[in-house]
């Protein structure tokens, strides 16, 4: 997969809990989770700006484009 | 004081409710109509039944026809085929219904019994024009030859009934694409 989420990064690096962050965007757990594990085909802008608002980050630090490496 | 009226999702048609009254009335017809066809049949007298298929004949020349039991009764089989298609029709819509009454709006298994239905209009349609081709045929065959009958008939009612079922074929393909899209963003976060 060419774009690669560093939500659990993130998560850590800020000392923050998947609970606390589940519920200040207001979508489920079971949600974040599949999120970070990049299991979603999509994120709503209004959903990566809550994200971004509660981990104080830019869109960026959460979402990587890795080029393919062709193998 | 000033009333306002505020908008809210329960506003507008009740789909539920009339779905539900619309798969009551489908049942009831899909089981009403065969019976129903099948006594008229049985009841008609055969130069009414070979007018309706498309042939014109007194009752003079019907009588001397000489119909056994045997083709009347292959007659109203013929008869009865077209209607029994549009009865599986009939039990499609239902189910369709009875899926949108219990607000299960975007499912494959609804597309499924519309396209059914359509299939059962369209199936109507042409065991219609087939069966009144035979019915002429089987009420005729006893008759001396030179009186012997084919007819085939396809009018403005039957084209647009046909119309009507390729326009619901194409709604539950749509209704095909919106379940995929559904699903697609049921997907997103």
């Amino acid at each position: 997969m060419p774009i690669v989420v560093k939500l659990d990064v993130m998560l850590s690096e800020r000392k923050a809990k998947s609970k606390d962050l589940a519920a200040y965007v207001g979508i489920t757990e079971a949600n974040l989770s599949l999120l970070k594990q990049g299991k979603v085909k999509g994120v709503r802008f209004d959903t990566l700006m809550r994200i971004c608002e509660f981990l104080n980050c830019q869109p960026g630090d959460l979402l990587v484009s890795r080029p393919d490496d062709g193998t | 004081m000033k009333n306002t009226i505020i908008p809210t999702a329960k506003s507008g048609p009740d789909v539920q409710g009339i779905s539900s009254v619309l798969a009551l009335a489908c049942a009831l017809l899909a089981v009403a109509l065969p019976l129903a066809v099948a006594y008229h049949l049985m009841s008609t007298p055969v130069e009414t039944q070979l007018l309706r298929a498309g042939l014109s004949m007194s009752a003079s020349q019907a009588a001397a026809l000489d119909i056994t039991l045997g083709q009347k009764l292959l007659a109203v089989l013929l008869g009865v085929l077209p209607v029994c298609c549009a009865s599986y029709g009939l039990v499609c819509a239902m189910r369709c219904f009875s899926g949108f009454s219990q607000a299960e709006y975007f499912s494959l298994r609804t597309v499924k019994y519309l396209r059914g239905f359509a299939a059962g209009i369209f199936a109507s349609v042409v065991m219609g024009v087939v069966s009144s081709t035979l019915i002429t045929v089987v009420l005729t065959a006893g008759a001396p030859v030179g009186q012997r009958a084919l007819s085939l008939g396809f009018g403005s009612n039957e084209l647009l009934t046909l119309l009507f079922a390729g326009m619901v074929w194409q709604i539950a393909a749509v209704m095909a694409k919106a379940v995929a899209l559904a699903e697609e963003n049921a997907q997103f976060v």
